[in-house]
């Protein structure tokens, strides 16, 4: 699930994915960008396998992982490594997720309050994987300066529709005008501070598409300072027939498609 | 002045019930506040020391940033070595080591944010009560490195009894994922909600194991002998830690530490300086009415003074002389009365009796003993001085108004 997870949340984050090339001759609104984008993405299926680098001022380590996804509402990763915590995996259905242990043996559902706590010690969040509904059904989008691309680049501000219990104030992308290709996000809080930034980058050709395959996060917080956490996409497929019971919590211990 | 002072002092014992009246309103007034000012200053000494006994300690040496961020990394590595400077202090009477890690804590489908908290079984029992605070089951032991002791709403929470299997998940020092079982031996009830709803002791040295703290620890806490001595101990240690070059360690006090305590108790002492001010006013009003009645008894008395050529002046300065007559002697009488009470219930204490349970959840006893000091003394004296000051204006203004002939006729 991270890497697809990730993958998507990284696209989905952004509310900017990765992909298409849209021959639009009529300027694009933001709901056009982003509609249009989810609905590529939506439905889809995604394996990938993906490195994830955890640099903090203290220490410093890599998981690597592999991930699966549908759409957005179902995820499941498994760590590969580091040595210790292979085959530790996590499993996403809706707003709900669980974690599984091989060393004891034992599953940790990780409840609704700990959505924001840290995945596995990365600067990534639980919610960042488990989120269980898009971009645009939580955020209405809007083209910053009256919507003509400055330097290239689109910059779109995110505003969380009313009764959309959201985690961020406000978000912002930074979108290439040429295909439409996220290349930062900024995440805000209730005061107007920047909390942590998305640099998405590596954009490669994976299967069918297009995609930024490298992104890092880097929080923004003086508590943060100097961490960082990249994320690396190695393979992804798109597309391909899943097995039903991949997202199950009997599948958990067993950790396989 | 010698002539109007004698006069005044014949003038307060000519109608000594009146006088004594007003000594006794004002002295009972200055001895109340002596008892209250006593029995509160006791009562937060008490809170306050129950309350950091719980679990913070009287000091703490812990990383410099370690108070604010709670880092996992931000540790104290030379343990021996700050045990030793610790021991080494006058005053100090117990040391003991923790480690705190944030984690996931579970049990079947339940999930909730907890503190793990890696103690030392004896030397913990010594710095704090948690010991005593064990509701269910035991207390921890080393013999049995994975039995923990969880706090009592987290095991309702987390559904589990003594003898049930929990699971705990979260970060080492390294970063690494930690993540092991633990069996509940105990459940505690500490009076602090925090802690029973989230903590979970365990032996030291498996919180150093799981969470990758090699020997290291974040707090290293101590007890000393008398809480009046405490901030002293602290500044001597931080001069020691200075001298002796030692990184990275800084020594707090408990009020650095868990600022909350005092500031429940500051806002209750704002509650209770309402009161005290008014009970002042009250006070003031009973001075107040026994001087303007005893004014009114004398209007015929000014009348013929004024007629046989007094001045309104020497008038006034003999009220003000026969007032503070009255004040200095009730005061004093006061202080001594107060002062009693105050000690009495210092050595004695009061019992709230059927309040045990409701005092007890505030880390208190239910009999409070108050603490008596000289400072309260002057404060309860001077504020009535003061007032009877004030109160005293009334008449002399009212002097300065007399007609004498109409005061002559006056019944």
């Amino acid at each position: 699930m991270k890497g697809t997870g990730l993958m998507l949340v990284a696209v989905l984050m952004t509310g900017m994915p990765a992909v298409v090339s849209l021959g639009a001759a009529e300027p694009l609104t933001a709901e056009q960008i982003m509609s249009k984008v989810e609905d590529l993405l939506w439905g889809d299926t995604m394996y990938s396998r993906a490195r994830m680098i955890i640099t903090t001022p203290d220490w410093e380590r890599t998981l690597t992982m592999d991930s699966w996804s549908e759409g957005t509402r179902k995820s499941f990763i498994r760590i590969l490594e580091p040595r210790k915590e292979r085959g530790v995996t996590f499993l996403k259905l809706e707003s709900q997720m669980w974690n599984y242990l091989p060393r004891i043996d034992r599953v940790v559902r990780i409840p609704p309050s700990m959505m924001m706590s840290s995945w596995m010690g990365s600067d990534f969040t639980n919610d960042d994987l488990a989120r269980e509904s898009s971009i645009s059904e939580d955020y209405m989008a809007e083209l910053l300066g009256s919507g003509v691309p400055v330097d290239g680049m689109y910059h779109l501000s995110l505003t969380p529709r009313p009764d959309v219990g959201v985690v961020w104030a406000r978000l912002e992308f930074d979108v290439r005008e040429s295909d439409l290709m996220p290349l930062k996000a900024r995440y805000y809080d209730e005061d107007g501070q920047v909390v942590r930034e998305m640099t998405y980058a590596d954009f490669k050709q994976m299967g069918e598409r297009t995609i930024p395959t490298r992104m890092t996060v880097e929080p923004r917080t003086e508590q943060d300072r100097g961490r960082t956490t990249e994320l690396v996409l190695e393979e992804v497929r798109f597309n391909e027939k899943l097995d039903e019971d991949l997202f199950t919590e009997r599948n958990l211990k067993r950790g396989m498609p | 002045m010698s002539l109007l002072f004698k006069i005044a002092w014949r003038n307060v014992w000519r109608h000594p019930r009146r006088s004594i009246l007003t000594m006794a309103a004002i002295a009972f007034a200055a001895a109340i506040q002596v008892v209250m000012m006593g029995i509160q200053t006791g009562s937060y000494g008490q809170m306050i020391d129950n309350a950091v006994k719980i679990h913070t300690g009287h000091l703490q040496l812990q990383h410099p940033g370690y108070l604010e961020d709670r880092k996992m990394t931000q540790v104290l590595r030379d343990r021996d070595g700050l045990q030793a400077l610790l021991e080494s202090r006058e005053r100090v009477v117990a040391v003991a080591a923790r480690v705190n890690a944030p984690a996931l804590v579970s049990a079947a489908s339940n999930t909730f944010g907890g503190m793990l908290m890696g103690v030392e079984p004896r030397a913990e029992a010594a710095v704090s009560t948690i010991a005593a605070k064990v509701r269910d089951g035991r207390y921890l032991d080393d013999a049995d490195p994975y039995g923990a002791l969880v706090g009592a709403t987290l095991a309702r929470n987390l559904g589990v009894a003594v003898g049930d299997e929990i699971v705990f998940m979260g970060q080492g020092a390294d970063g690494a994922l930690a993540a092991n079982l633990l069996t509940v031996r105990g459940t505690f009830t500490s009076g602090f909600s925090q802690l029973d709803k989230s903590g979970v002791y365990l032996p030291l040295a498996t919180a150093q194991e799981e969470f990758a703290l090699h020997g290291a620890v974040h707090e290293m806490v101590a007890m000393v002998d008398d809480f009046k001595y405490i901030w002293a101990v602290r500044n001597t240690l931080n001069e020691a830690i200075r001298e002796q070059g030692i990184a990275d360690v800084t020594a707090l006090s408990w009020d650095q530490i868990t600022p909350e305590i005092k500031e429940a108790i500051q806002l209750d002492a704002i509650s209770a300086y309402i009161f005290f001010l008014v009970l002042l006013l009250i006070v003031a009003f009973g001075i107040l009415n026994t001087i303007l009645m005893a004014f009114f008894e004398r209007i015929r008395e000014f009348g013929v003074m004024l007629a046989m050529g007094a001045t309104r002046r020497q008038l006034q300065r003999l009220i003000y002389i026969e007032t503070m007559l009255l004040v200095f002697v009730a005061v004093a009488a006061g202080a001594v009365l107060g002062s009693t009470g105050s000690l009495l219930i210092q050595h004695y204490g009061i019992h709230f009796s059927g309040t045990d349970e409701l005092m007890e959840q505030w880390g208190m006893s239910s009999t409070v003993y108050a603490r008596y000091s000289i400072l309260h003394v002057m404060i309860a004296s001077l504020t009535v001085v003061l007032i009877s000051s004030i109160t005293t204006l009334s008449p002399i203004m009212k002097i300065g108004r007399i007609n004498p002939v109409r005061a002559l006729r006056h019944i």
